[in-house]
Protein backbone atom coordinates (compact mmCIF):
# COMPACT_ATOMS: atom_id res chain seq x y z
CA UNK A 1 0.00 0.00 0.00
CA UNK A 2 2.75 2.68 0.71
CA UNK A 3 4.34 1.53 -2.19
CA UNK A 4 1.46 2.44 -4.02
CA UNK A 5 0.96 5.31 -2.58
CA UNK A 6 3.81 6.78 -3.50
CA UNK A 7 3.81 6.08 -6.82
CA UNK A 8 0.39 6.87 -7.29
CA UNK A 9 1.48 10.56 -5.67
CA UNK A 10 4.38 10.87 -8.24
CA UNK A 11 1.92 10.50 -11.16
CA UNK A 12 -1.05 12.58 -9.69
CA UNK A 13 1.42 15.42 -9.39
CA UNK A 14 3.94 15.37 -11.80
CA UNK A 15 1.26 16.93 -14.66
CA UNK A 16 1.09 19.14 -12.31
CA UNK A 17 4.35 20.61 -12.41
CA UNK A 18 4.31 21.29 -15.81
CA UNK A 19 1.03 22.55 -15.67
CA UNK A 20 1.83 25.58 -13.40
CA UNK A 21 1.94 27.91 -16.21
CA UNK A 22 -1.39 27.20 -17.65
CA UNK A 23 -3.67 27.66 -14.36
CA UNK A 24 -5.41 25.34 -11.89
CA UNK A 25 -4.72 24.95 -8.34
CA UNK A 26 -4.25 22.35 -6.25
CA UNK A 27 -6.42 20.75 -3.62
CA UNK A 28 -5.94 18.88 0.22
CA UNK A 29 -9.02 17.65 2.11
CA UNK A 30 -11.05 15.32 4.16
CA UNK A 31 -12.39 12.48 1.80
CA UNK A 32 -15.48 10.39 3.47
CA UNK A 33 -17.17 7.71 1.18
CA UNK A 34 -19.83 6.86 3.02
CA UNK A 35 -19.58 9.82 4.64
CA UNK A 36 -18.67 7.42 7.80
CA UNK A 37 -15.16 6.16 5.67
CA UNK A 38 -12.36 8.75 6.34
CA UNK A 39 -9.39 9.86 4.95
CA UNK A 40 -7.78 12.52 2.85
CA UNK A 41 -7.72 13.50 -0.32
CA UNK A 42 -4.93 15.76 -2.61
CA UNK A 43 -5.65 16.58 -6.55
CA UNK A 44 -3.74 18.53 -8.40
CA UNK A 45 -5.95 20.62 -11.36
CA UNK A 46 -4.60 22.42 -13.97
CA UNK A 47 -6.07 24.00 -17.30
CA UNK A 48 -7.28 22.09 -20.50
CA UNK A 49 -9.44 24.51 -22.07
CA UNK A 50 -10.43 28.18 -21.46
CA UNK A 51 -13.00 30.19 -23.37
CA UNK A 52 -11.76 33.07 -25.45
CA UNK A 53 -13.20 36.29 -24.64
CA UNK A 54 -12.24 38.82 -27.17
CA UNK A 55 -11.56 42.41 -26.03
CA UNK A 56 -14.95 44.39 -27.20
CA UNK A 57 -17.05 41.58 -25.63
CA UNK A 58 -19.15 41.86 -22.60
CA UNK A 59 -19.52 38.14 -21.04
CA UNK A 60 -19.91 38.08 -17.30
CA UNK A 61 -19.39 33.73 -17.28
CA UNK A 62 -16.38 32.04 -18.84
CA UNK A 63 -16.17 28.78 -19.58
CA UNK A 64 -13.81 26.47 -18.23
CA UNK A 65 -12.33 22.78 -18.64
CA UNK A 66 -9.87 21.74 -16.34
CA UNK A 67 -8.28 18.13 -16.27
CA UNK A 68 -7.94 16.96 -12.40
CA UNK A 69 -5.43 13.97 -11.12
CA UNK A 70 -6.72 13.07 -7.21
CA UNK A 71 -5.38 10.60 -5.10
CA UNK A 72 -7.40 9.49 -1.74
CA UNK A 73 -6.54 7.36 1.01
CA UNK A 74 -9.46 5.96 3.11
CA UNK A 75 -10.11 3.47 5.38
CA UNK A 76 -13.08 1.84 6.78
CA UNK A 77 -11.79 1.12 10.46
CA UNK A 78 -11.09 -2.39 11.38
CA UNK A 79 -12.60 -3.31 7.56
CA UNK A 80 -10.08 -2.14 4.57
CA UNK A 81 -7.78 0.37 3.71
CA UNK A 82 -8.41 1.97 0.29
CA UNK A 83 -6.34 3.80 -2.21
CA UNK A 84 -7.76 5.64 -4.93
CA UNK A 85 -6.29 7.23 -8.09
CA UNK A 86 -8.74 9.42 -9.57
CA UNK A 87 -7.90 11.07 -13.17
CA UNK A 88 -11.23 13.63 -13.53
CA UNK A 89 -12.20 16.08 -16.15
CA UNK A 90 -13.49 18.94 -14.39
CA UNK A 91 -16.40 21.51 -16.47
CA UNK A 92 -16.43 25.43 -15.34
CA UNK A 93 -18.54 28.51 -16.01
CA UNK A 94 -17.01 31.11 -13.81
CA UNK A 95 -17.46 34.44 -12.94
CA UNK A 96 -15.37 36.44 -11.93
CA UNK A 97 -16.54 38.61 -9.97
CA UNK A 98 -18.55 35.79 -7.82
CA UNK A 99 -16.46 34.20 -4.99
CA UNK A 100 -18.90 30.65 -5.58
CA UNK A 101 -18.20 28.43 -8.59
CA UNK A 102 -20.50 24.80 -9.24
CA UNK A 103 -17.92 22.07 -11.03
CA UNK A 104 -19.50 19.30 -12.25
CA UNK A 105 -16.49 16.63 -13.24
CA UNK A 106 -16.60 13.05 -14.92
CA UNK A 107 -13.52 10.64 -13.90
CA UNK A 108 -12.60 7.36 -14.14
CA UNK A 109 -10.64 5.84 -10.99
CA UNK A 110 -8.24 3.07 -10.05
CA UNK A 111 -9.37 1.76 -6.35
CA UNK A 112 -6.88 -0.58 -4.43
CA UNK A 113 -7.84 -1.90 -1.50
CA UNK A 114 -6.71 -3.94 1.76
CA UNK A 115 -9.22 -6.11 3.57
CA UNK A 116 -9.25 -7.50 6.34
CA UNK A 117 -11.04 -10.39 6.15
CA UNK A 118 -10.31 -12.23 9.54
CA UNK A 119 -7.72 -12.56 11.91
CA UNK A 120 -6.44 -14.18 15.10
CA UNK A 121 -7.41 -12.61 18.50
CA UNK A 122 -4.66 -13.53 21.29
CA UNK A 123 -6.90 -13.63 24.29
CA UNK A 124 -4.70 -12.69 26.52
CA UNK A 125 -3.60 -9.28 25.18
CA UNK A 126 -6.29 -8.29 23.03
CA UNK A 127 -4.75 -8.11 19.96
CA UNK A 128 -5.61 -9.13 16.26
CA UNK A 129 -3.01 -10.55 13.81
CA UNK A 130 -5.50 -10.09 10.93
CA UNK A 131 -5.44 -11.29 7.45
CA UNK A 132 -5.40 -8.99 4.63
CA UNK A 133 -6.93 -9.74 0.76
CA UNK A 134 -6.27 -7.22 -1.87
CA UNK A 135 -8.76 -6.08 -4.07
CA UNK A 136 -8.71 -3.65 -7.39
CA UNK A 137 -11.55 -2.17 -8.94
CA UNK A 138 -12.25 0.62 -11.80
CA UNK A 139 -14.21 3.90 -10.19
CA UNK A 140 -15.59 6.12 -13.12
CA UNK A 141 -17.47 8.67 -11.00
CA UNK A 142 -19.53 11.87 -11.31
CA UNK A 143 -18.80 14.71 -8.82
CA UNK A 144 -20.12 18.52 -8.41
CA UNK A 145 -17.84 20.31 -6.60
CA UNK A 146 -18.69 23.66 -4.44
CA UNK A 147 -16.24 25.59 -5.21
CA UNK A 148 -15.46 29.02 -2.38
CA UNK A 149 -12.82 31.24 -3.60
CA UNK A 150 -12.21 33.24 0.09
CA UNK A 151 -9.42 35.65 -1.27
CA UNK A 152 -6.40 35.60 -4.24
CA UNK A 153 -4.61 32.09 -4.46
CA UNK A 154 -6.78 30.35 -1.51
CA UNK A 155 -10.13 29.07 -1.25
CA UNK A 156 -12.34 26.18 -0.08
CA UNK A 157 -14.13 23.03 -1.92
CA UNK A 158 -17.06 20.67 -1.17
CA UNK A 159 -17.49 18.09 -3.25
CA UNK A 160 -20.24 15.22 -3.13
CA UNK A 161 -19.64 12.32 -5.48
CA UNK A 162 -21.56 9.51 -6.96
CA UNK A 163 -19.90 6.30 -8.69
CA UNK A 164 -19.79 2.47 -9.07
CA UNK A 165 -16.85 0.09 -7.51
CA UNK A 166 -16.42 -2.55 -10.52
CA UNK A 167 -14.38 -4.85 -8.81
CA UNK A 168 -11.79 -6.78 -11.21
CA UNK A 169 -13.07 -9.96 -9.12
CA UNK A 170 -16.56 -9.70 -6.93
CA UNK A 171 -19.29 -7.96 -6.45
CA UNK A 172 -19.70 -4.19 -7.64
CA UNK A 173 -21.17 -1.48 -5.66
CA UNK A 174 -22.23 1.84 -5.54
CA UNK A 175 -19.38 4.45 -4.71
CA UNK A 176 -20.64 7.90 -2.67
CA UNK A 177 -19.62 10.21 -0.30
CA UNK A 178 -18.12 13.71 0.24
CA UNK A 179 -15.02 16.01 -0.29
CA UNK A 180 -14.17 18.71 1.89
CA UNK A 181 -10.79 21.05 2.14
CA UNK A 182 -8.94 24.09 0.94
CA UNK A 183 -7.66 24.89 -2.59
CA UNK A 184 -4.60 26.96 -3.23
CA UNK A 185 -4.72 28.23 -6.99
CA UNK A 186 -1.87 28.91 -9.17
CA UNK A 187 -1.48 32.80 -9.22
CA UNK A 188 -1.71 32.97 -13.04
CA UNK A 189 -5.17 31.64 -13.04
CA UNK A 190 -7.01 34.50 -13.16
CA UNK A 191 -10.58 32.77 -13.19
CA UNK A 192 -9.97 30.79 -9.72
CA UNK B 1 -27.97 7.59 24.09
CA UNK B 2 -28.17 3.79 23.54
CA UNK B 3 -27.26 2.58 19.81
CA UNK B 4 -30.81 1.92 19.74
CA UNK B 5 -32.17 5.36 20.54
CA UNK B 6 -29.49 6.47 17.96
CA UNK B 7 -30.68 4.79 15.31
CA UNK B 8 -34.35 5.63 16.02
CA UNK B 9 -33.18 9.17 16.19
CA UNK B 10 -31.57 8.93 13.18
CA UNK B 11 -34.46 7.84 11.42
CA UNK B 12 -37.05 10.03 12.70
CA UNK B 13 -35.02 12.92 11.92
CA UNK B 14 -34.77 11.81 8.01
CA UNK B 15 -30.76 11.43 8.62
CA UNK B 16 -30.89 8.40 7.62
CA UNK B 17 -27.50 5.78 6.47
CA UNK B 18 -25.03 8.48 6.92
CA UNK B 19 -25.45 8.97 10.59
CA UNK B 20 -26.62 5.53 10.96
CA UNK B 21 -23.15 4.13 9.07
CA UNK B 22 -21.56 6.30 11.51
CA UNK B 23 -22.87 4.94 14.51
CA UNK B 24 -22.52 0.96 13.21
CA UNK B 25 -18.59 1.87 12.57
CA UNK B 26 -18.28 3.04 16.42
CA UNK B 27 -20.29 0.27 17.80
CA UNK B 28 -18.16 -1.82 16.06
CA UNK B 29 -14.97 -0.43 17.01
CA UNK B 30 -14.58 -1.04 20.57
CA UNK B 31 -15.27 -2.81 23.80
CA UNK B 32 -16.87 -1.32 27.02
CA UNK B 33 -16.58 -3.70 28.82
CA UNK B 34 -14.71 -3.29 31.87
CA UNK B 35 -13.98 -6.60 34.13
CA UNK B 36 -14.40 -5.40 37.82
CA UNK B 37 -11.87 -4.78 39.93
CA UNK B 38 -12.57 -4.53 43.71
CA UNK B 39 -11.69 -5.62 47.25
CA UNK B 40 -14.40 -8.02 48.78
CA UNK B 41 -13.95 -9.53 52.76
CA UNK B 42 -17.51 -11.38 51.90
CA UNK B 43 -17.04 -15.19 53.17
CA UNK B 44 -20.85 -16.24 51.89
CA UNK B 45 -22.45 -18.38 49.45
CA UNK B 46 -23.73 -17.38 46.45
CA UNK B 47 -26.30 -18.75 44.44
CA UNK B 48 -26.66 -18.56 40.87
CA UNK B 49 -29.95 -19.29 38.82
CA UNK B 50 -29.31 -19.89 35.32
CA UNK B 51 -26.62 -21.28 33.38
CA UNK B 52 -26.41 -18.63 30.10
CA UNK B 53 -24.20 -15.74 29.27
CA UNK B 54 -24.82 -13.83 32.11
CA UNK B 55 -24.97 -16.84 34.56
CA UNK B 56 -21.71 -18.48 33.67
CA UNK B 57 -19.68 -14.89 33.68
CA UNK B 58 -21.24 -14.39 36.90
CA UNK B 59 -19.38 -17.79 37.94
CA UNK B 60 -16.47 -17.63 36.45
CA UNK B 61 -16.05 -13.99 38.16
CA UNK B 62 -16.59 -15.63 41.51
CA UNK B 63 -14.62 -17.89 41.39
CA UNK B 64 -11.80 -15.54 40.26
CA UNK B 65 -12.74 -13.99 43.55
CA UNK B 66 -12.27 -17.07 45.65
CA UNK B 67 -16.30 -16.90 46.38
CA UNK B 68 -18.29 -20.06 47.37
CA UNK B 69 -21.17 -20.45 44.48
CA UNK B 70 -23.25 -23.13 42.71
CA UNK B 71 -25.28 -22.51 39.20
CA UNK B 72 -28.37 -24.05 38.96
CA UNK B 73 -29.65 -24.36 35.26
CA UNK B 74 -33.43 -25.55 34.66
CA UNK B 75 -32.46 -26.85 30.81
CA UNK B 76 -30.27 -30.16 30.73
CA UNK B 77 -27.30 -28.34 29.12
CA UNK B 78 -25.65 -24.97 29.80
CA UNK B 79 -25.33 -21.96 28.01
CA UNK B 80 -28.90 -20.73 27.70
CA UNK B 81 -29.15 -18.77 23.93
CA UNK B 82 -25.65 -20.09 23.57
CA UNK B 83 -26.09 -23.00 21.58
CA UNK B 84 -23.91 -24.62 18.56
CA UNK B 85 -24.66 -27.43 16.34
CA UNK B 86 -21.94 -29.96 15.00
CA UNK B 87 -21.96 -32.26 12.04
CA UNK B 88 -24.38 -30.39 9.76
CA UNK B 89 -21.44 -28.39 8.08
CA UNK B 90 -18.05 -28.48 7.96
CA UNK B 91 -17.97 -25.98 10.50
CA UNK B 92 -19.96 -25.41 13.90
CA UNK B 93 -22.93 -23.19 13.45
CA UNK B 94 -24.37 -21.01 16.22
CA UNK B 95 -27.96 -21.91 16.77
CA UNK B 96 -28.50 -18.99 19.79
CA UNK B 97 -25.70 -15.97 19.61
CA UNK B 98 -23.71 -15.92 16.59
CA UNK B 99 -22.37 -12.30 15.65
CA UNK B 100 -19.78 -10.63 17.56
CA UNK B 101 -21.27 -6.78 17.97
CA UNK B 102 -18.16 -5.34 19.32
CA UNK B 103 -14.60 -5.29 18.47
CA UNK B 104 -13.14 -8.62 19.26
CA UNK B 105 -11.35 -7.04 21.93
CA UNK B 106 -14.10 -7.58 24.49
CA UNK B 107 -13.18 -11.23 24.22
CA UNK B 108 -10.19 -10.72 25.95
CA UNK B 109 -12.06 -8.13 28.40
CA UNK B 110 -14.66 -10.99 29.42
CA UNK B 111 -11.57 -13.02 30.60
CA UNK B 112 -9.37 -10.54 31.58
CA UNK B 113 -6.67 -13.26 32.03
CA UNK B 114 -2.98 -11.97 30.90
CA UNK B 115 -1.65 -15.34 31.47
CA UNK B 116 -3.56 -17.17 28.77
CA UNK B 117 -1.71 -18.41 26.16
CA UNK B 118 -4.43 -18.87 23.71
CA UNK B 119 -5.58 -17.76 20.42
CA UNK B 120 -9.06 -17.67 18.78
CA UNK B 121 -9.91 -17.25 14.76
CA UNK B 122 -12.51 -14.45 14.34
CA UNK B 123 -13.86 -12.88 10.98
CA UNK B 124 -14.82 -9.43 9.60
CA UNK B 125 -18.60 -10.03 9.05
CA UNK B 126 -18.72 -7.79 6.18
CA UNK B 127 -21.36 -8.73 3.93
CA UNK B 128 -20.18 -8.32 0.04
CA UNK B 129 -23.40 -8.71 -1.83
CA UNK B 130 -26.62 -7.29 0.02
CA UNK B 131 -30.08 -7.43 -1.34
CA UNK B 132 -34.01 -6.42 -0.28
CA UNK B 133 -36.62 -8.28 -1.28
CA UNK B 134 -39.82 -5.50 -1.14
CA UNK B 135 -42.99 -5.34 -2.97
CA UNK B 136 -42.21 -8.31 -4.90
CA UNK B 137 -38.85 -6.83 -5.87
CA UNK B 138 -35.19 -7.71 -5.25
CA UNK B 139 -32.43 -5.24 -5.80
CA UNK B 140 -28.90 -4.78 -4.43
CA UNK B 141 -27.46 -2.68 -1.85
CA UNK B 142 -24.11 -3.70 -1.64
CA UNK B 143 -22.68 -0.25 -1.11
CA UNK B 144 -23.58 -1.07 2.64
CA UNK B 145 -20.81 -2.86 2.46
CA UNK B 146 -18.63 0.40 2.87
CA UNK B 147 -20.32 0.91 6.23
CA UNK B 148 -21.31 -2.28 7.82
CA UNK B 149 -19.16 -4.48 9.47
CA UNK B 150 -19.50 -6.50 12.56
CA UNK B 151 -17.32 -9.34 13.65
CA UNK B 152 -17.81 -13.64 14.12
CA UNK B 153 -16.16 -16.53 15.05
CA UNK B 154 -14.43 -18.26 12.13
CA UNK B 155 -14.28 -22.15 13.46
CA UNK B 156 -15.64 -21.61 16.81
CA UNK B 157 -18.61 -20.29 18.29
CA UNK B 158 -19.88 -18.49 21.47
CA UNK B 159 -20.90 -21.75 23.17
CA UNK B 160 -17.38 -22.59 22.35
CA UNK B 161 -15.66 -19.40 23.53
CA UNK B 162 -17.80 -19.75 26.74
CA UNK B 163 -17.20 -23.50 27.28
CA UNK B 164 -13.18 -23.66 26.76
CA UNK B 165 -12.74 -20.42 28.53
CA UNK B 166 -15.24 -19.87 31.31
CA UNK B 167 -17.38 -23.17 31.93
CA UNK B 168 -13.74 -24.93 32.06
CA UNK B 169 -13.29 -23.22 35.47
CA UNK B 170 -16.78 -23.73 36.80
CA UNK B 171 -17.73 -26.92 35.73
CA UNK B 172 -17.74 -28.62 39.29
CA UNK B 173 -19.83 -25.80 40.35
CA UNK B 174 -22.99 -26.01 37.87
CA UNK B 175 -26.26 -28.51 38.56
CA UNK B 176 -28.45 -28.89 35.48
CA UNK B 177 -31.87 -29.91 35.60
CA UNK B 178 -33.05 -27.68 38.37
CA UNK B 179 -35.61 -25.55 37.47
CA UNK B 180 -35.95 -23.24 40.33
CA UNK B 181 -39.95 -22.83 41.41
CA UNK B 182 -39.67 -21.07 44.50
CA UNK B 183 -37.56 -18.16 46.12
CA UNK B 184 -37.78 -17.33 49.79
CA UNK B 185 -35.49 -13.91 50.55
CA UNK B 186 -37.48 -13.22 53.88
CA UNK B 187 -35.16 -14.73 56.51
CA UNK B 188 -31.60 -14.23 56.82
CA UNK B 189 -30.34 -16.41 54.18
CA UNK B 190 -32.16 -17.13 50.93
CA UNK B 191 -33.89 -20.53 50.04
CA UNK B 192 -34.41 -21.67 46.80
CA UNK B 193 -36.52 -24.53 45.93
CA UNK B 194 -36.41 -26.92 42.74
CA UNK B 195 -38.57 -28.38 40.61
CA UNK B 196 -37.26 -31.84 41.54
CA UNK B 197 -37.97 -31.06 45.31
CA UNK B 198 -34.64 -30.17 46.27
CA UNK B 199 -33.53 -26.89 48.62
CA UNK B 200 -30.54 -24.80 48.57
CA UNK B 201 -29.37 -22.26 50.91
CA UNK B 202 -27.28 -19.43 50.04
CA UNK B 203 -26.28 -15.82 51.41
CA UNK B 204 -26.63 -14.22 47.85
CA UNK B 205 -28.41 -15.13 44.56
CA UNK B 206 -28.05 -13.38 41.53
CA UNK B 207 -31.14 -14.51 39.22
CA UNK B 208 -30.16 -14.21 35.04
CA UNK B 209 -32.56 -16.05 33.78
CA UNK B 210 -34.70 -14.52 30.64
CA UNK B 211 -36.79 -12.26 31.33
CA UNK B 212 -39.83 -14.64 29.96
CA UNK B 213 -39.32 -16.20 33.36
CA UNK B 214 -40.07 -13.12 34.93
CA UNK B 215 -43.06 -11.99 32.72
CA UNK B 216 -44.54 -15.78 33.06
CA UNK B 217 -44.17 -15.74 36.73
CA UNK B 218 -41.99 -19.14 36.77
CA UNK B 219 -40.35 -18.78 39.55
CA UNK B 220 -42.45 -17.30 43.11
CA UNK B 221 -40.63 -15.44 45.55
CA UNK B 222 -41.60 -14.95 49.02
CA UNK B 223 -41.91 -12.27 49.90
CA UNK B 224 -43.53 -11.30 46.60
CA UNK B 225 -41.20 -9.38 43.78
CA UNK B 226 -41.98 -5.66 44.46
CA UNK B 227 -45.23 -4.81 42.29
CA UNK B 228 -42.55 -1.82 40.40
CA UNK B 229 -40.23 -4.83 39.54
CA UNK B 230 -42.81 -6.20 38.10
CA UNK B 231 -44.32 -3.66 36.24
CA UNK B 232 -40.90 -3.04 34.65
CA UNK B 233 -40.14 -6.57 33.81
CA UNK B 234 -43.82 -6.48 31.77
CA UNK B 235 -42.40 -3.42 29.98
CA UNK B 236 -40.06 -4.97 28.24
CA UNK B 237 -40.93 -6.98 24.56
CA UNK B 238 -38.93 -9.94 24.05
CA UNK B 239 -40.66 -11.29 20.92
CA UNK B 240 -40.35 -14.97 19.11
CA UNK B 241 -37.40 -16.05 18.15
CA UNK B 242 -36.09 -18.50 15.11
CA UNK B 243 -32.82 -19.08 13.23
CA UNK B 244 -32.85 -22.16 10.56
CA UNK B 245 -29.95 -23.01 9.00
CA UNK B 246 -30.49 -24.93 5.31
CA UNK B 247 -28.09 -26.19 2.76
CA UNK B 248 -28.87 -26.21 -0.62
CA UNK B 249 -26.56 -28.19 -3.26
CA UNK B 250 -26.07 -24.70 -5.67
CA UNK B 251 -25.63 -21.07 -4.37
CA UNK B 252 -27.85 -18.34 -5.31
CA UNK B 253 -28.34 -16.47 -2.47
CA UNK B 254 -26.19 -13.16 -1.74
CA UNK B 255 -24.30 -12.70 1.38
CA UNK B 256 -26.92 -11.10 2.99
CA UNK B 257 -30.94 -10.25 1.85
CA UNK B 258 -33.18 -7.85 3.98
CA UNK B 259 -37.06 -7.54 3.89
CA UNK B 260 -39.14 -4.45 3.46
CA UNK B 261 -37.03 -0.96 2.60
CA UNK B 262 -33.29 -1.66 3.07
CA UNK B 263 -34.03 1.67 5.72
CA UNK B 264 -36.36 -0.06 8.05
CA UNK B 265 -34.29 -3.44 7.63
CA UNK B 266 -31.46 -2.15 8.66
CA UNK B 267 -32.72 -0.22 11.63
CA UNK B 268 -35.30 -3.13 13.01
CA UNK B 269 -32.88 -5.75 12.15
CA UNK B 270 -35.87 -8.49 12.50
CA UNK B 271 -35.26 -10.86 9.83
CA UNK B 272 -32.77 -11.57 7.39
CA UNK B 273 -31.40 -14.23 5.19
CA UNK B 274 -27.42 -14.48 5.90
CA UNK B 275 -25.01 -17.13 3.94
CA UNK B 276 -23.63 -18.54 6.89
CA UNK B 277 -20.97 -19.91 5.64
CA UNK B 278 -19.30 -16.58 4.81
CA UNK B 279 -15.47 -16.47 5.16
CA UNK B 280 -15.88 -20.00 7.10
CA UNK B 281 -13.56 -21.54 4.54
CA UNK B 282 -15.62 -23.85 3.79
CA UNK B 283 -16.94 -25.07 0.16
CA UNK B 284 -20.85 -26.04 1.75
CA UNK B 285 -23.87 -23.49 0.85
CA UNK B 286 -26.07 -23.03 3.85
CA UNK B 287 -27.99 -20.65 4.16
CA UNK B 288 -29.14 -18.73 7.77
CA UNK B 289 -32.51 -17.32 8.59
CA UNK B 290 -32.60 -14.90 11.83
CA UNK B 291 -36.07 -13.72 12.45
CA UNK B 292 -37.56 -12.47 15.48
CA UNK B 293 -40.60 -10.90 17.02
CA UNK B 294 -43.83 -11.17 14.47
CA UNK B 295 -41.16 -11.99 11.96
CA UNK B 296 -40.68 -15.12 13.51
CA UNK B 297 -44.05 -15.53 15.02
CA UNK B 298 -44.80 -16.30 11.42
CA UNK B 299 -42.54 -19.49 11.65
CA UNK B 300 -42.82 -20.61 15.50
CA UNK B 301 -46.63 -20.75 15.04
CA UNK B 302 -46.74 -23.61 12.29
CA UNK B 303 -47.42 -26.95 13.90
CA UNK B 304 -44.34 -28.99 12.35
CA UNK B 305 -40.65 -28.45 11.17
CA UNK B 306 -41.45 -29.75 7.65
CA UNK B 307 -44.14 -26.91 7.69
CA UNK B 308 -41.68 -24.46 8.38
CA UNK B 309 -39.13 -25.42 6.03
CA UNK B 310 -42.10 -25.83 3.49
CA UNK B 311 -42.84 -22.08 4.07
CA UNK B 312 -39.11 -21.42 3.80
CA UNK B 313 -38.55 -22.58 0.62
CA UNK B 314 -41.59 -21.52 -1.04
CA UNK B 315 -40.54 -18.03 0.11
CA UNK B 316 -36.84 -18.71 -1.43
CA UNK B 317 -38.50 -19.97 -4.06
CA UNK B 318 -40.39 -16.68 -4.94
CA UNK B 319 -37.83 -14.42 -4.10
CA UNK B 320 -35.20 -16.49 -6.60
CA UNK B 321 -37.46 -17.80 -9.23
CA UNK B 322 -37.70 -21.36 -8.11
CA UNK B 323 -34.31 -22.16 -7.34
CA UNK B 324 -34.21 -23.01 -3.64
CA UNK B 325 -36.53 -26.20 -3.39
CA UNK B 326 -34.31 -27.91 -6.58
CA UNK B 327 -31.41 -27.34 -4.55
CA UNK B 328 -32.78 -28.20 -1.24
CA UNK B 329 -30.62 -30.50 0.69
CA UNK B 330 -31.20 -30.83 4.38
CA UNK B 331 -31.89 -28.23 7.53
CA UNK B 332 -31.66 -27.78 11.31
CA UNK B 333 -34.31 -25.64 12.89
CA UNK B 334 -33.76 -23.99 16.36
CA UNK B 335 -37.34 -22.52 17.76
CA UNK B 336 -36.11 -20.09 20.24
CA UNK B 337 -39.88 -19.46 21.38
CA UNK B 338 -40.42 -23.58 22.21
CA UNK B 339 -37.56 -23.18 24.38
CA UNK B 340 -39.29 -23.43 28.13
CA UNK B 341 -37.23 -21.59 29.97
CA UNK B 342 -36.06 -18.95 27.50
CA UNK B 343 -39.19 -18.75 25.59
CA UNK B 344 -38.30 -16.18 22.61
CA UNK B 345 -35.04 -14.08 21.29
CA UNK B 346 -34.38 -11.48 23.17
CA UNK B 347 -34.99 -8.00 25.09
CA UNK B 348 -36.24 -5.89 21.52
CA UNK B 349 -38.27 -2.87 22.63
CA UNK B 350 -39.12 -0.97 26.05
CA UNK B 351 -42.53 0.47 26.83
CA UNK B 352 -40.99 3.83 28.13
CA UNK B 353 -37.51 4.89 29.48
CA UNK B 354 -35.52 2.11 28.51
CA UNK B 355 -33.25 3.51 31.53
CA UNK B 356 -35.71 3.71 34.16
CA UNK B 357 -37.05 0.22 33.44
CA UNK B 358 -34.12 -1.32 34.07
CA UNK B 359 -32.59 0.00 36.53
CA UNK B 360 -35.97 -0.72 38.34
CA UNK B 361 -35.59 -4.72 36.89
CA UNK B 362 -31.62 -5.01 38.32
CA UNK B 363 -32.30 -3.47 41.45
CA UNK B 364 -31.41 -5.68 43.99
CA UNK B 365 -33.81 -6.45 46.54
CA UNK B 366 -32.75 -6.67 50.79
CA UNK B 367 -29.18 -7.08 49.68
CA UNK B 368 -29.87 -10.24 48.83
CA UNK B 369 -31.35 -10.84 45.22
CA UNK B 370 -29.33 -9.50 42.24
CA UNK B 371 -30.24 -9.66 38.68
CA UNK B 372 -28.67 -10.25 35.83
CA UNK B 373 -28.78 -10.56 31.86
CA UNK B 374 -29.12 -8.96 28.33
CA UNK B 375 -31.77 -7.01 28.95
CA UNK B 376 -29.92 -5.76 31.96
CA UNK B 377 -27.13 -3.89 29.94
CA UNK B 378 -28.14 -0.85 28.86
CA UNK B 379 -25.57 0.47 26.25
CA UNK B 380 -24.95 -3.62 24.77
CA UNK B 381 -28.76 -4.86 25.67
CA UNK B 382 -29.23 -7.95 23.97
CA UNK B 383 -25.72 -9.30 23.29
CA UNK B 384 -24.01 -11.56 24.60
CA UNK B 385 -21.18 -9.30 26.02
CA UNK B 386 -23.79 -7.01 27.78
CA UNK B 387 -25.36 -10.09 29.78
CA UNK B 388 -22.07 -10.95 30.48
CA UNK B 389 -21.59 -6.92 31.55
CA UNK B 390 -24.84 -7.09 33.30
CA UNK B 391 -23.04 -9.84 35.10
CA UNK B 392 -20.08 -8.57 36.35
CA UNK B 393 -21.44 -5.39 37.61
CA UNK B 394 -24.16 -7.46 39.56
CA UNK B 395 -21.45 -9.31 41.08
CA UNK B 396 -19.41 -6.46 41.94
CA UNK B 397 -22.42 -4.91 43.74
CA UNK B 398 -23.38 -7.86 45.49
CA UNK B 399 -19.82 -8.52 47.18
CA UNK B 400 -18.88 -4.98 47.66
CA UNK B 401 -21.82 -5.06 50.04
Amino acid sequence: MKRFLVFAFLVSHMPAFAAQQEGGGFELGYFAPYFSNYGFSTAYMFGLRKQEIQPEQQIDKQRFVYFSVGLSYFVQRHVYRQALLLPEIVFARIRPTRKLSLMPSLGAGYLLSFQKQEGSLNLASGEIEYRNELTQAFLPQIAIKLSYRWRPGLGFYLKPFYGRNFRFQGPHAGFFGLSAGLSIYFLNDKAL
Amino acid sequence: MTRKEFIETSMKMGVGIPFLSALMMESCSKSELEFPEFKTDFKGKVLIIGAGAAGLSAGYLLKRYGVEFEILEAAPVYGGRLKKAMGFADFPIDLGAEWIHVHPVVLSDMLNNKELDANIDVLVYNPQTIQNWHNGKLKSHNYIRGFYSEWKFKSSTWFDFFETYMVSEIANSIKLNKAVTEINYAGNQVQVKTADGELYEADKVLISTSVKTFQNQMIQFEPALPENKIQAFSKITMGDGIKVFIEFSERFYPDMLAFGSILSALEEEEKFYYDAAFRKGSNRHILGLFAINEKASVYTSLETEADIIQKILTELDEIFDGEASPNYMQHIIQNWSAQPYIGGAYSYSFTGDQEDIVKEISEPLSGKLFFAGEAHSIEHQATVHGACQSAYISIEKMLRG
